[in-house]
C-alpha cells in the first residue's frame, strides 16, 4: 500500500517540482505541511464531541507548533487554507468527479479506456499511457517500474527486484518507495521510512529519521555484523521474538539492553539504560541520565557503587533521616521518607502527614455537611473534610 | 510507523491530585499513591507547576486532558488549571466523586469553559452506593448533580455532566434503576464500567468481582430496556465489539462500534500527581518481557524532561513499534481470528509482550453464542462516513493510509460501508487530494523561498 509521502514525491514529480533539489528538512516540512493540511481537513469535517466544544468555545487553536524553527514554517501552514469544506447541498455530498466524462462507478480502470479516458471513483486521474489503476498484479522481480497506484505486492516478500535504479516500489512492506526499497544498497532518504523489513544492506545506508526496523516478519532485524546506524533501530523481533541485541556492537541508541546477548557485555552505552536491570556488566557503570535503579524499586535502591544519577530516589524508609553511602541510608536530594505511610504513623516524620492513626485512612468524612471529622479522629479539629486532609 | 508530523490530537489522563475526601472500595488511585514508600512520595505539584507542565503538555501537541485523581476538586485551584489550559488550547474533563461539585461554585464552574464533569456513582440507592463509596455519598452526589442540571438549564450553558458506574456485584441488581435515577438527575450519558482488578478493588475482590457470564447477563437486560426506548443515554462499556455487535442484532440496539483498547503512545499517555509521564495508567513502573526481563519506564517529569521530549523518545518511540506491531497480540484468542482487532479493537498488548497466550473469555463466549443463536455475523465490521471522518481526525496512521489508499484502507480494516457512504468517503478524500495537488507548487516554492526553515 502506497504510503503518504510516497504519494507527495509522486505528486510532486507529476507537477514537474523537483524533490531532490530540496534538503533533508525541506522535505520533512513539506511532509508536515501537507500532513497538517490532510488533519485539517478531517478535524473540520469531525463531529467528535470534544473536537466539537473546543472548536465552540474557541479553545482549540488550528496547529500546535511542535519544534525549533517552527514559526517560520507555521507561517508558510497558515497561508495555505484548511482544505475547504464542499457547498455541500444535498445530504450526501456526491458530485461528479468530472462533469465532463462523468464517473466510473466500479472503480474498473483498463487500459483500453485509462489513456486520458474518464476518471474513477477513488479519483486517480488516468493519464499515462499505461493505466495507473490496474489490477493489482504484484511487483515482479526484475520489473523496472511499478507505478500505478493499485500494485500492492501481494507477496510477502518486498519488491526484491533490482532491475533499476530509478524504479517504484509501492507495496505494503516496503516503505522506501522512492528509491526502490530498503534491501536496496542506495540511501533511502524519505522521511516516513519505515525500513520494516528490516535494514539488510551492509552499507548501512539507512538515512531517514524514524527508521525503527520494526519487525514485518521475523528474523528480518538489525543482523548486519557491523554498525546499526540508523538512529531508531531496536534490534527487536527476532524469531524468538525477543528483543536481541545480536550485531557484535550493540550499541543503538534505544536499546534497552533488554537482552544484550552479543558477548561484549562491558559496555553498555544506551542512554536508556536502566542499570541494576539488564546492564550485567560487572564495572555497574552506569552512566545515563535517565539511571533509576527501577531494578530494585521498592527494595534495595541504589545498590550499584557508582550511581549518579540525579533522580535516584532510595526507596528505603529513610526513617532514621541520617546521610551515607550505603543502601540502609538515604543519601539522595529527594528522599521525601517515603516510609511514611497513613497505616505505619510511627514513622511518619513528613510535615504534610499527621494522620496518626493506624486504623483509619485519613479523615474519612465523606459528607462536609457535618463540618468536621470522625469521631474517632481525635486529632482532628478542622472545620471542614478538605481542610481536615490537608492537616 | 506513527506520523508524528501532525497534532495527533494528544489526549492525556493527569491525576491531578493524589489526595481525596472518600476511601471507595475499588479505588485504584488513592490506594496506588498510599500502597508502597516509594508512591508515597509523589506529591502533588503547586500551582504554578502545574501550569508549567500544562505549557509542556501543550507543546507536545495536547489538545484534550481528563483531570483525575484522587479528587481533583480537593485543589482550590483546580479550575484556575481548567483555565490556564483551555488558554493553551487544551479541552479540559474532571473526574469527580462530586462531592465538592457543589452550588457554591457553579458561578465559577460556569464562568470557566469545563468540557464535562464524569461524576462516579456506584448505585441506585444509598444502601447500595455508600458501603463502596462512603457514607451520605449518594445523596451528596445526586443532590449535586441535580442543582447543575437545573443550573445549567437557568444559565442556559452546556456543560456535559455524565456518570460512570463501575459495575460490581454489590451494586449490578440495581442498574436498570441506575439508568432512571441518572435520567432523574440530569445526566447526559451513564457508562456502565467492568471492575478492574487492581487497587483496592485487587483487596475486595470477593465482594466485588461480576464475572464475564454474569457481566454479559447484564448486558442482555439492560440491552433489552434499552431497546424498548428508555431515555437515558447509555454507554456500555462492559464488553468488546463483539458484545455491541451480538447486542444490536439481537436486540435491536444501537450501541457504537466504536475504536477502543489501547492507545497509548499513540494519542494518550498519563500523568501523575508530580507530573510524571508514562504510556498509560497500566504502565508506570515496568513489565517483564518474554524473555523474563524487567523493563522499567523510567520516571520522568514533564517539568524537568518535557512532554514533548519523553513522548517523542526514543524509548517511547521503542515501546510504541511493539505495541503495535502487526503480530503483537497474536498470542491472544480468539483475537486472532477476530475481524475487530487491528480494526477498531486492539487490547492491552502487554500481557502479550510477556510472552502470556490470553484467552479473552468474553470474547469467546460472544463467539460461541454467535455460533449457537445462528446470528448473522460477516467478517465485515459496519462503519459510517461520519465514524470513519473522525476516526481520521484523530489516528494520525489510520488518516495517513485512508488519504492515500482509501479503499485499501477500508478493505483492510475490514469495514463496510453503505455505498452511499462509501461514495461520499471517496468523494471526500479525492477532494482533499485535488485541493492539496492545487496548492502544492505553492507550497513547495515557499519551503524552496525559506530554504532552511
Amino acid at each position: 500500500m502506497q504510503n503518504l509521502s510516497v504519494w507527495l514525491e509522486n505528486e510532486a514529480t507529476n507537477l514537474g517540482l523537483d524533490i531532490e533539489k530540496l534538503s533533508n528538512n525541506q522535505k520533512y516540512n513539506l511532509n508536515k505541511i501537507l500532513f497538517q493540511m490532510i488533519e485539517n481537513g478531517f478535524r473540520i469535517r469531525s463531529d467528535n464531541p470534544d473536537i466539537r466544544f473546543g472548536n465552540k468555545s474557541g479553545i482549540l487553536k488550528d496547529s500546535v507548533l511542535l519544534s525549533a524553527g517552527e514559526v517560520e514554517l507555521q507561517t508558510i501552514i497558515e497561508s495555505v487554507e484548511i482544505i475547504p469544506i464542499d457547498n455541500c447541498t444535498n445530504g450526501t455530498c456526491m458530485y461528479p468527479c468530472d462533469p465532463g466524462s462523468g464517473r466510473d462507478q466500479n472503480g474498473a480502470c483498463t487500459n483500453g479506456t485509462c489513456g486520458g479516458g474518464p476518471r474513477d471513483a477513488i479519483s486517480r486521474s488516468c493519464t499515462d499511457g499505461t493505466c495507473t489503476h490496474e489490477t493489482p498484479t504484484g511487483c515482479t522481480n526484475g520489473q523496472s517500474s511499478c507505478s500505478n497506484n493499485g500494485c500492492v505486492n501481494s507477496g510477502t516478500a518486498a519488491c526484491t527486484n533490482n532491475g533499476g535504479s530509478n524504479f517504484t516500489c509501492t507495496d505494503t512492506d516496503c516503505h522506501n518507495i522512492s528509491e526502490g526499497g530498503c534491501i536496496d544498497s542506495g540511501p533511502c532518504f524519505d522521511v516516513y521510512c519505515g525500513n520494516t523489513m528490516g535494514c539488510e544492506d551492509k552499507v548501512n545506508a539507512c538515512l531517514d529519521q524514524p527508521c525503527s526496523n520494526t519487525p514485518q516478519g521475523q528474523g528480518l532485524k538489525c543482523i548486519d555484523s557491523g554498525n546499526c546506524s540508523d538512529i531508531s533501530c531496536r534490534n527487536e523481533g527476532l524469531p524468538s521474538q525477543q528483543n536481541s541485541c545480536v550485531d557484535g556492537l550493540c550499541k543503538d541508541d534505544v536499546c534497552c539492553n533488554r537482552v544484550c546477548i552479543d558477548g561484549n557485555t562491558g559496555d553498555c552505552e544506551d542512554d536508556v539504560c536502566g542499570n541494576g536491570r539488564e546492564c550485567k556488566d560487572g564495572t555497574f557503570s552506569c552512566k545515563d541520565s535517565a539511571c533509576m535503579n527501577s531494578g530494585s524499586v521498592a527494595q534495595e535502591s541504589c545498590t550499584n557503587q557508582n550511581c549518579v544519577d540525579n533522580s535516584c530516589v532510595d526507596f528505603n524508609l529513610c526513617s532514621d533521616g541520617s546521610a551515607g553511602a550505603d543502601p540502609t541510608t538515604c543519601t539522595d536530594n529527594n528522599c521525601q521518607n517515603a516510609g511514611c505511610h497513613y497505616s505505619i504513623a510511627a514513622t511518619c516524620i513528613d510535615t504534610w502527614c499527621q494522620v496518626d492513626s493506624t486504623e483509619k485512612t485519613g479523615c474519612y468524612i465523606p459528607n462536609p455537611s457535618d463540618q468536621g471529622c470522625l469521631a474517632s479522629d481525635d486529632h482532628c479539629d478542622c472545620q471542614s473534610s478538605k481542610e481536615c486532609i490537608e492537616k | 510507523m506513527i506520523n508524528t508530523l501532525s497534532n495527533n490530537h494528544r489526549f492525556v489522563q493527569f491525576d491531578i491530585t493524589r489526595k481525596c475526601n472518600l476511601r471507595c472500595a475499588h479505588c485504584r488511585s488513592t490506594s496506588f499513591y498510599e500502597g508502597s514508600d516509594e508512591h508515597e512520595s509523589i506529591k502533588d505539584l503547586t500551582t504554578e507547576e502545574v501550569f508549567e507542565a500544562l505549557r509542556k503538555l501543550s507543546k507536545a501537541g495536547v489538545e484534550r486532558i481528563h483531570f483525575l485523581g484522587g479528587e481533583p476538586f480537593f485543589r482550590d485551584d483546580m479550575l484556575d488549571i481548567v483555565d490556564y489550559a483551555s488558554s493553551l488550547g487544551i479541552v479540559c474533563s474532571i473526574n469527580t466523586n462530586g462531592t465538592f461539585v457543589t452550588p457554591a461554585i457553579h458561578d465559577r464552574l460556569f464562568a470557566s469553559k469545563l468540557y464535562l464533569l464524569t461524576f462516579s456513582l456506584d448505585g441506585a440507592t444509598p444502601e447500595t452506593n455508600d458501603p463502596i463509596r462512603g457514607q451520605g455519598v449518594f445523596k451528596l452526589v445526586t443532590e449535586n448533580m441535580k442543582a447543575l442540571d437545573d443550573e445549567r438549564k437557568r444559565r442556559k450553558q452546556y456543560i456535559r455532566q455524565i456518570i460512570c458506574t463501575v459495575v460490581t456485584k454489590s451494586n449490578a441488581h440495581e442498574m436498570t434503576k441506575m439508568m432512571d435515577i441518572a435520567h432523574e438527575i440530569g445526566a447526559d450519558s451513564l457508562i456502565f464500567t467492568p471492575l478492574r482488578q487492581r487497587g483496592r478493588a485487587g483487596d475486595n475482590l470477593d465482594k466485588l468481582y461480576f464475572n464475564d457470564q454474569e457481566t454479559f447477563e447484564l448486558s442482555e437486560q439492560l440491552a433489552q430496556i434499552i431497546a424498548k426506548g428508555h431515555p437515558q443515554h447509555v454507554q456500555m462499556g462492559l464488553g468488546s465489539p463483539l458484545v455491541a455487535e451480538y447486542l444490536n442484532k439481537k436486540y435491536g440496539t444501537k450501541f457504537p462500534i466504536s475504536p477502543g483498547g489501547c492507545n497509548a503512545l499513540t494519542t494518550k499517555a498519563f500523568v501523575q500527581p508530580d507530573g510524571a509521564m508514562f504510556p498509560c495508567q497500566e504502565l508506570t513502573e515496568y513489565f517483564t518481557t518474554r524473555g523474563g526481563k524487567k523493563i522499567t519506564i523510567p520516571r520522568q517529569s514533564v517539568l524537568d524532561s518535557g512532554a514533548k521530549e519523553i513522548w517523542e523518545s526514543k524509548l517511547y518511540n521503542g515501546l510504541l513499534s511493539a505495541f503495535f506491531k502487526p503480530d503483537a497480540l497474536k498470542n491472544y484468542v480468539p483475537c486472532n481470528q477476530c475481524k475487530y482487532l487491528g480494526s477498531i479493537c486492539w487490547p492491552c498488548p502487554i500481557p502479550s509482550l510477556r510472552g502470556d497466550r490470553l484467552v479473552m473469555h468474553s470474547c469467546m463466549m460472544m463467539m460461541k453464542k454467535i455460533k449457537e443463536e445462528k446470528i448473522e455475523f460477516t467478517n465485515k465490521v459496519p462503519i459510517s462516513y461520519q465514524e470513519i471522518v473522525n476516526r481520521s481526525s484523530t489516528d494520525p496512521l489510520f488518516r495517513d493510509m485512508l488519504y492515500v489508499n482509501p479503499k485499501e484502507t477500508i478493505d483492510q480494516y475490514h469495514y463496510e460501508l453503505s455505498q452511499q457512504d462509501c461514495d461520499r468517503l471517496m468523494l471526500l478524500v479525492e477532494t482533499m487530494q485535488s485541493y492539496i495537488r492545487k496548492n502544492l507548487v505553492n507550497i513547495y516554492e515557499s519551503i524552496l523561498d525559506n530554504k532552511e526553515i
